[in-house]
């Protein structure tokens, strides 16, 4: 039984327990409802406050040549960034100016200027800020680039002066940019990379053709950050796992390349011309190893670009493009049995009248086999082939060879050329069109149709890309090869014409200057007047295209010159020596040994 | 008034007070042990969060030395292939008129190795290949080449 002084107490902490327990029970479901229920909510709030969201790029994709030189890289560079909130007293201030007048050649007033203008406080939603009397609330900036690109060794520099003199503020920002290790080489091909909002966008060219594989991906993280806006070191933060670009390796064989710039440049000085421009191409493979043409520019340095020197002239440009055309057309003939290589054809001491127009040869000679009217170049030779072909034939046989098409090289933009269908000529447009005119071809179709001849009548198609590499993976992707077209019946075909294209290098014919030493060369010389509105102009292209050596082809080469200035403007005399300079030089290069030739001695 | 009973109830009492006290003792005693324990744990959690503070510092200035010497290596590659390109070497030639020129083609000769039959083979078996040559094809095509000859 309690005594009474012990049942007070009891009551006394009854009623204490009756408060205590609703109050305690109210906080633990208070608790509950904030810790648990509205979590995600408060958290959402919090992290708002605490964290930011940092992007970051990964590094765009290289570009190499086949045996892995580098043709565009991408280049570290350093930039001086002024943070002003560091810079608590004027001296820090003119300390950081001084600097960068000293040593970066800067303005000092101009720096000054720059680190001690305000910037405008926002808030979250990026609504300004103003303080109780209305005006805008204005704090230094915490991010003042200073410099332009700077070296790392000019970095090393700067850094041991800034912290012998103490200065405060001044920090480095390490970024990359594209720089261009081989200067001009393959420059109008690879084309270049504009910076546009902190990425580097492609213009034209590879880089352009090539985005899906050289642009990286960028990540984005949350990161703490403090009072003042700045990531915290040791803060919370996710990974930014960025992934780089792929590499992509082109078919282009650097020192090959180099030799057909070098000698492309001495061409372009000597004969003035508009514009020169070389393919070198692999017939077996159909890869291209040497592309080149002037005028050209250097994108390490930008003030070279100009229109004339970005555009792709060998992918882009049309020419009509002469007699280099005509062993097509014979190769129909003999192919199909319309003529032979001995076939005699009446080149009517060069002037003939065909449909009331003169057609005139450049050498006058009479009646002699289609070999010789290869070899002399005649285009009333020529002519007449192509009228006993019918102008179905003639059409169909150029569209087999691939001109009036795009080759499927990967660059933009690729002219089709012009190749009217029979319907649309008039009458003596079958008697132009094997001679070279009345058609329009690019350097690149040419050079293509060149390879099936090179290559037993094997059209294929052309490969620039040869394989991209995963930077990270390091897994590598070859192109496919496509299954070539044979453009031939007749499998004996190939030699009677390959025996018949040498015969133009040979003694008596019209590019004895592309002959090269212990070498027998197959080719054919151009010589095609530039047609201009208004007219055909009095400038000419000047080409020659051939295969070295002609029985088992290493490559494949066209050199044009447009509009030579000086002693000539025939193919055989201004791009025959191109032709032979590059040849030789290559022919060194891949240590293709000279082959004997059998001299025909004349009348023995 | 009986003299022992109040002697025994004040013994009872003095026995009652010590065996109180005791109980105290042992609850403070354990209630020390317990909050000595959740001090410990603290110091401990303390103690090695800072050494992850400070590991993750050095990790994060190690990182950046790599990275800054990654930039390094990549702007001296950059710096040989612009050196090593055929129109700078070209250049220099010309620039100190070294009169230097390609190799004629009877200069040169080349060897080809031809490790096909090599795959799986011992470094034995490579010697008694080297010796016997109609063993292995490819003793064969290095027996064919010439030396590797550069005349000037």
């Amino acid at each position: 039984m309690l005594s009474s002084n012990e049942k007070i107490k009891f009551r006394i902490l009854l009623s204490v327990f009756a408060i205590m327990i609703p109050c305690l029970i109210y906080i633990i479901c208070g608790l509950y409802h904030l810790q648990i229920t509205e979590h995600e909510k408060y958290l959402l709030l919090a992290k708002r406050t605490y964290t930011a969201t940092l992007k970051r790029d990964g590094k765009r994709g290289e570009i190499f040549s086949n045996d892995k030189f580098t043709l565009i890289a991408n280049h570290p560079y350093v930039r001086l960034i002024a943070d002003a909130t560091h810079m608590e007293i004027a001296e820090h201030e003119q300390k950081a100016a001084r600097l960068c007048a000293d040593k970066l050649q800067m303005d000092y007033n101009g720096v000054l200027k720059k680190i001690r203008r305000k910037i405008i406080v926002r808030d979250r939603n990026g609504k300004e800020k103003r303080d109780s009397n209305g005006n805008l609330q204005l704090r230094k900036a915490p991010y003042i680039p200073l410099s332009r690109e700077l070296s790392l060794s000019q970095k090393a520099e700067l850094e041991k002066i800034i912290d012998e003199q103490n200065i405060k503020g001044l920090y480095f920002e390490h970024a990359y940019k594209r720089y261009y290790p081989k200067g001009s080489m393959l420059a109008p091909i690879l084309g270049f990379t504009i910076y546009n909002n902190g990425r580097e966008t492609p213009s034209f060219g590879i880089e352009k053709a090539m985005e899906k594989y050289l642009s990286p991906e960028s990540a984005k993280a949350l990161v703490e950050i403090s009072r003042d806006g700045r990531k915290l070191i040791h803060g919370l933060s996710e990974d930014l796992s960025v992934k780089d670009g792929k590499n992509v390796y082109l078919t282009i064989r650097e020192p090959i390349q180099a030799i057909v710039e070098d000698e492309i440049e001495k061409a372009f000085v000597e004969w003035k011309a508009k514009a020169v421009y070389a393919v070198l191409l692999d017939p077996k493979t159909g890869n291209i190893w040497a592309m080149a043409q002037r005028p050209t520019f250097d994108p390490n340095n930008r003030k070279t670009i100009t229109a004339e020197s970005t555009r792709p002239r060998i992918i882009a440009d049309v020419m009509e493009p002469g007699s280099i055309i005509k062993p097509f057309s014979v190769a129909f003939a003999v192919d199909n049995n319309i003529v032979t290589p001995d076939t005699i054809i009446d080149c009517e001491n060069g002037y003939w009248i065909y449909r009331g127009k003169p057609l005139t040869d450049s050498h006058r000679i009479g009646k002699v086999s289609v070999t010789e009217v290869i070899k002399q170049s005649s285009n009333i030779g020529t002519a007449k082939i192509g009228i006993m072909m019918g102008a179905n034939n003639v059409y169909n046989n150029l569209r087999k060879f691939g001109f009036g098409q795009k080759t499927g090289i990967p660059l933009s933009p690729e002219s089709n050329g012009i190749l009217n269908h029979p319907s649309k000529w008039d009458g003596l447009t079958i008697s132009r069109v094997p001679m070279g005119y009345a058609l329009n071809v690019t350097p690149i179709q040419m050079v293509r149709a060149y390879g099936a001849l090179a290559d037993h009548g094997n059209l294929r198609k052309i490969r620039l890309i040869d394989r991209i590499e995963d930077t990270e993976t390091k897994e590598v992707t070859v192109m496919p090869y496509e299954p070539p077209v044979q453009v031939f019946k007749n499998p004996e075909t190939w030699d009677k014409i390959v025996t018949m294209m040498a015969q133009v290098t040979g003694p008596g014919g019209t590019a004895r200057q592309a002959a090269v030493k212990g070498y027998e060369v197959a080719g054919k010389t151009g010589t095609s007047r530039k047609y201009s509105a208004g007219g055909y102009s009095r400038q000419y292209f000047a080409s020659f295209v051939g295969f070295v050596p002609a029985h088992d082809p290493a490559f494949v080469l066209l050199v044009t010159v447009d509009a030579p200035k000086g002693r000539s403007y025939y193919g055989g005399t201004v791009s025959g020596p191109v032709f032979r300079a590059i040849a030789e030089r290559t022919l060194k290069y891949l240590n293709i040994a000279p082959t004997v030739v059998k001299e025909e001695k004349k009348g023995k | 008034m009986n003299i022992q009973t109040t002697q025994m109830k004040m013994q009872k009492k003095q026995i009652k007070e010590h065996s109180d006290w005791s109980i105290y003792c042992r609850i403070i005693l354990k209630l020390i042990m317990f909050l000595l324990a959740v001090f410990a744990v603290a110091n401990s959690y303390i103690y090695l969060n800072q050494q992850i503070q400070n590991i993750e510092r050095d990790n994060t200035k190690i990182t950046r030395k790599i990275e800054n010497i990654d930039r390094e290596i990549k702007s001296l590659q950059n710096s040989y292939e612009n050196a090593s390109s055929r129109s700078m070497i070209d250049r220099q030639i010309a620039r100190f008129n070294l009169k230097l020129r390609e190799a004629d083609h009877s200069q040169i000769k080349k060897i080809s190795l031809n490790d096909g039959n090599l795959s799986g083979s011992s470094l034995a078996d490579v010697g008694e290949t080297l010796q016997n040559p109609e063993h292995s094809n490819y003793r064969r095509d290095v027996a064919d080449a010439e030396p590797h000859v550069t005349r000037h």
